[in-house]
């Protein structure tokens, strides 16, 4: 028979019409059915043979196979957990439940597993990325990281808190939740989301699957394996990240940013809370994907208006103060929205005590329905209103000089539009902060901005109440443009040009209304911010800065001498002082010295805050600027008066311990006060006492160790750990220095532990630098570090690299000084490296003095440090005299030092500096 | 075993457009099917080094890669490409594995528990390739049933969903083809069973 499809499908139907009938009757049927055609007769015979034949065989290799897989037990296994049964499968991995196999405790847990060795290390970094979240999150909505490790067949695992329940839309179904009780339940998972963006993790992929609720009704949220750290070390990886970002979410509770690949932040995560929000609500999802193509997906999900809930078929009606939260939290523009869940647990907060929701402010109806039922405002005004609310944030400004003219009649009304251009204008530094990097349409919103303000200023004149608010709009908008202490646009010529506006309007102002409190406070605040700008400027004009801020704390000063000061402001006068006072005391390189000006700074300072202390006794802030002023006091007279600097640090010691307990287990007040335990330390190691120096800079390190325990992405907690190493292995060597301590039986030993103390803190910084290759400090720390390595362990004949280690860590010194020719940090580190650097032949006297003579310039001779450096690189050089001139005009800048008092450190090396002989070799 | 809803052809969707992105996301999602389905052929394999499911499926991984454009535009014909692509990689081991000097006590690992006597490292498996290519002239749909359904690894009522036919028909024509094939690779069983 030719084998053609037709006779194929032919034999086939014969086929199966042949085995639906009894044996006996199956020949009488083919032959009825072929028609004498006996070579479709004889293949239908031989494939029905064929198809016992098959059976049989079938049914004796599945025997077979069945005996044999009795012996083949599939238990698994991974560290001390014994894998149970198979939960479920996410997109990287398996999720088992499992048991601890040791028998120590009967422990439930969920067991992760990386059974994926497609995308390989991708996925692997994932799964690390996720353990280290999840080991900084610890919070009881959020499921546990109990363990983790790698199985005997090194995949990675991680063993999780084992939840046992529901996805929430499931379990507000079953429990026929009433819509408050959702809202609570909701609240729950909001405040779990909202510790999670508090430690900079986005989680990126919220859905009910990944909300479960447990037996006692609270929720857990589970799968961080596509959360992102929102770590400052992982800014310059943006690109990486976002296209990650893009393989992870799930389509119906994506935000349009996810959809497009832009940058995710907190944002996303309120979006996809906005998502669940409205199932729960509403019973369905806000749009509907009818294809999942991307065409479709991008359309409906960054074009389409969620829809309204009660244009759905499930006759819900949602109260409209609600439809309103889930609209701004399903906002297109991610600024737009709530930014944090912290901001949508408010408003729904808000919600369930009956106040006003943040959410209707920004539509214009609202406001406007709002105007008319409390003011019964005219009809006009109101329509004015809604077209300057359409017209933006300066058009609110614009408008709220139109209240003020109005204001006679309605003070209520005023103050409330004066309420929302603030609300604005700080909604549009929020979303400014939380972007990354600066785009051009934030820039573009600016210039509006501003273009809006000067039009604005040009008819405003004698108008107080809108020339104040222009004051506080213009510098509340440089800073947004170029202040350093505040997020910024990086446009500090910008930042100058508008705080200048602030200044030139306000100043009349002042004149006019000299015992204003508002008007004073908002000139010194522009004067501040533009001291700020300036100080910070590439071109460096420090004098120009501390007039600013001179200026700006003597309109303090007038504000605090007026009757009825509140505590705030008091505040706000002392935090003038102190930045006054870090000015002058320029710790940088672009500040005047001038050491008794910056104490005199911080004492003002410390009077305002006693001022405080005066009204609110129990007033924390107060109580800890004290401390933090004293301390910063204590560091100015460091250098040269150690033993006074140790008793002000003692009193700044006694202000911390004096606010109440839960604060001072506050992080802030915990590492201010192992900052200041720092200088005490510091302080009693200028005085000689190195053991106990010592003793203290080890519990110091214990602290920052644990700090930085606690939270693995706390770069400031790190960087405390790297400076107290520094300052630790130095007080070392100075223990073992025979110049400085004259019982020298244990120099090897500290001097061995000097150098480990360094290994870890280059251990330390090349981490940071691995993550931000670019960061100075870390740069020139390692370099030092590595040339006190090299040559300690040349010094006392340690293995490892050494010569070869201070030659690497010189030349970088070198290069950094070059670069960055007017940095006294980089320079004091430098040559300290220099003066002392083993072998000895690498030691370049010449280049020491040229580098100690423009460190003594860049202080202005004002600095006895700097002095001795220089009198030691004489030294080297052979110059004595001018050893012992720099050294006498170091001794003179000393206090007098009282008659039976420690000689302080620097004083002894340079008395010693001041009588050198040259040493015949 | 199919991963819910249209997130597949949503992917499979994009892919086509030349992302490449939905294609790394596309494969984790199909993926532990796969390697079940690899883990279920070798599962008792004595010598672990010979096949793995893992290599199994990472080699499908990268034939899907190279040959991203073959594939169609729905869940359907992303499994009958993976189950094409499947079937070509266990030829190639055969293949290889026949140059191989085998050892004796050799467990045997059936290709499906539904086709039992044909191993996946057995002559036996070249013999039905070539006969699956005989009968793809005849009636592609009948391979593509069988790719689906024993070299996928999918049940019965998943590859009629995938085909959009009802179980029972998956099931009366495998029926067929099973005797087909087997007539067609064990032609002397037969000729002795006809002849008697």
């Amino acid at each position: 028979m030719e084998p053609t499809t037709e006779n194929l499908l032919l034999t086939e139907a014969i086929f199966h019409e042949a085995r639906a009938v009894p044996d006996e009757a199956r020949n009488e049927l083919i032959k009825t059915r072929c028609k004498g055609n006996r070579s479709l007769a004889a293949e239908v015979h031989s494939l029905l043979e064929a198809c016992k034949a098959e059976e049989n065989e079938a049914a004796s290799c599945r025997l077979e196979s069945e005996a044999g897989r009795k012996f083949a037990p599939e238990s698994k296994r991974a560290g001390p957990y014994l894998l149970d049964r198979l939960l479920g499968r996410g997109g990287m991995g398996a999720v088992y439940l499992a048991h601890r196999a040791d028998g120590h405790f009967e422990l439930k847990v969920a067991i992760k597993l990386i059974d994926l060795p497609l995308a390989s290390e991708v996925f692997r970094d994932r799964f690390r990325q996720e353990r280290q979240i999840l080991a900084g999150l610890q919070h009881p909505y959020i499921a546990r990281l109990v363990d983790g490790g790698v199985t005997q067949d090194g995949e990675l695992y991680l063993a999780m808190e084992y939840v046992d329940g529901v996805p929430i839309h499931r379990f507000c179904e079953e429990q026929h939740l009433s819509a408050r009780q959702q809202l609570e339940l909701f609240l729950r998972v909001c405040e779990a989301v909202q510790f999670a963006h508090q430690n900079l993790v986005v989680h990126r992929d919220l859905k009910p699957d990944n909300i479960f609720i447990v037996e006692d009704g609270t929720p857990r949220l589970l799968d961080f394996g596509t959360a992102k750290l929102l770590s400052p070390s992982l800014v310059g990886q943006g690109n990486e990240f976002t296209r990650l970002g893009l393989m992870s979410f799930t389509p119906q509770y994506a935000s349009p940013e996810q959809v497009l690949g832009n940058p995710i932040t907190t944002a996303s995560d309120t979006y996809s809370l906005g998502v669940l929000l409205y199932l729960l609500l509403a019973g369905a999802l806000p749009y509907e994907l009818k294809e999942f193509t991307t065409e479709e997906m991008v359309r409906v999900i960054c074009n389409e208006p969620p829809r309204k809930v009660q244009a759905l078929d499930s006759g819900k009606r949602l109260d409209s103060d609600l439809e309103a939260i889930l609209q701004k939290a399903l906002r297109k523009e991610p600024q737009q929205r709530y930014l944090t869940a912290e901001r949508l647990a408010s408003d729904l907060h808000a919600y369930l005590e009956g106040k006003p929701v943040a959410a209707r402010q920004g539509t214009i109806r609202y406001r406007a329905a709002k105007f008319i039922r409390r003011h019964t405002l005219g009809l006009a005004s109101a329509i004015l209103l809604a077209t300057t609310l359409a017209a933006g944030i300066a058009g609110v400004l614009w408008q709220a000089k139109v209240a003020n003219e109005e204001r006679r009649k309605s003070d209520a009304r005023s103050a409330d539009l004066r309420q929302l251009s603030d609300s604005l204008l700080s909604e549009l530094d929020e979303a400014i902060k939380q972007l990354p990097g600066s785009t051009g349409a934030q820039k573009l919103l600016i210039t509006r901005v501003l273009e809006h303000l000067d039009r604005m200023a040009k008819d405003a004149r004698g108008d107080r109440l809108t020339e104040l608010d222009l004051v506080n709009a213009y510098t509340q908008l440089g800073n947004i443009q170029g202040n350093t202490y505040d997020q910024n646009l990086g446009d500090s010529a910008g930042a100058m040009t508008s705080l200048d506006k602030a200044i030139a309007i306000a100043q009349p102002l002042v004149a006019s209304n000299p015992d204003d409190r508002d008007v004073l406070e908002a000139l010194a605040n522009a004067q501040e911010s533009r001291s700020e700008v300036e100080y910070w400027n590439v071109t460096e004009k420090p004098q120009e800065a501390i007039a600013y801020m001179k200026a700006s704390a003597a309109t303090y000063d007038r504000l605090a001498a007026l009757p009825n000061v509140t505590p705030a402001q008091l505040l706000a006068v002392s935090r003038a002082y102190n930045t006054l006072g870090d000015q002058l005391w320029a710790r940088g390189s672009a500040g005047l010295v001038d050491l008794p000006a910056a104490i005199a700074a911080y004492r003002k300072g410390i009077d305002f805050e006693n001022r405080v202390l005066r009204l609110e006794p129990g007033n924390v802030r107060a109580r800890r600027g004290i401390g933090t002023l004293q301390m910063k006091i204590g560091s100015v007279e460091l250098d040269t008066d150690p033993a006074q600097a140790l008793k002000d640090i003692e009193i700044a010691l006694q202000y911390f311990d004096s606010v109440p307990e839960a604060d001072r287990k506050s992080l802030i007040t915990v590492r201010n006060r192992a900052i200041t335990e720092r200088k005490k330390a510091m302080a009693l190691e200028e005085l000689g006492e190195h053991a106990r120096a010592i003793r203290l800079f080890e519990e110091v390190l214990q602290i920052d160790r644990q700090i930085a325990a606690a939270d693995p992405n706390d770069q400031r907690a790190i960087y405390d750990i790297g400076v107290t190493l520094q300052d630790t292995a130095r007080s070392y060597e100075d223990a073992a220095n025979p110049l400085l301590n004259s019982s020298l039986e244990d120099r090897r030993r500290n001097l061995l532990s000097a150098e480990r103390s360094l290994e870890e803190f280059a251990a330390v910084s090349e981490q940071m630098l691995r993550q931000n290759s670019a960061n100075e400090d870390w740069k020139v720390g390692l370099a030092q570090a590595q040339v006190r390595i090299g040559s300690l362990r040349q010094v006392l004949h340690l293995p490892g690299e050494s010569e070869a280690l201070s030659r690497k860590g010189l030349a970088v010194l070198k290069d950094l000084v070059e670069k960055d020719p007017g940095s006294e940090a980089v320079l004091d580190s430098a040559l300290q490296a220099i003066l002392k650097i083993e072998p000895a032949s690498l030691r370049d006297p010449r280049l020491a003095v040229e580098w100690a003579e423009r460190g003594v310039a860049l202080s202005h001779r004002k600095t006895p440090k700097w002095l001795l450096s220089l009198a030691q690189a004489y030294h080297a050089a052979g110059q004595i005299e001018k050893a012992r001139a720099a050294a006498k005009e170091g001794l003179a800048l000393l206090p007098v030092l009282p008659p039976g008092a420690t000689k302080p450190r620097i004083r002894r090396l340079l008395e010693i500096e001041s009588r050198t002989e040259l040493l015949s070799s | 075993m199919v991963p819910s809803t249209g997130e597949i052809t949503l992917l499979l969707a994009k892919w086509k457009e030349g992302d490449l992105l939905a294609f790394e996301q596309l494969m984790p999602l199909v993926y532990p099917h796969l390697r079940e389905v690899a883990a279920a052929y070798i599962r008792r394999e004595r010598n672990p080094d010979v096949l793995q499911a893992t290599a199994l499926v990472h080699e499908l991984y990268l034939r899907l890669l190279q040959q991203k454009k073959a594939v169609g535009e729905d869940r359907c014909h992303f499994y009958t490409f993976a189950a094409k692509v499947m079937r070509r990689m266990l030829i190639d081991h055969a293949r290889e594995s026949q140059t191989q000097i085998r050892g004796g006590g050799q467990e045997r690992v059936p290709l499906s528990d539904d086709l039992s006597w044909v191993n996946i490292d057995s002559p036996e498996l070249l013999d039905l390739n070539r006969a699956l290519d005989e009968l793809c002239a005849l009636d592609p749909g009948k391979v593509q049933l069988v790719e689906l359904r024993y070299f996928l690894g999918c049940t019965a009522e998943e590859t009629a969903s995938l085909m959009k036919i009802s179980k029972a028909t998956v099931d009366r024509e495998l029926k067929f083809i099973k005797s087909w094939l087997y007539r067609r690779i064990r032609p002397c069983v037969i000729e002795k069973a006809v002849g008697q």
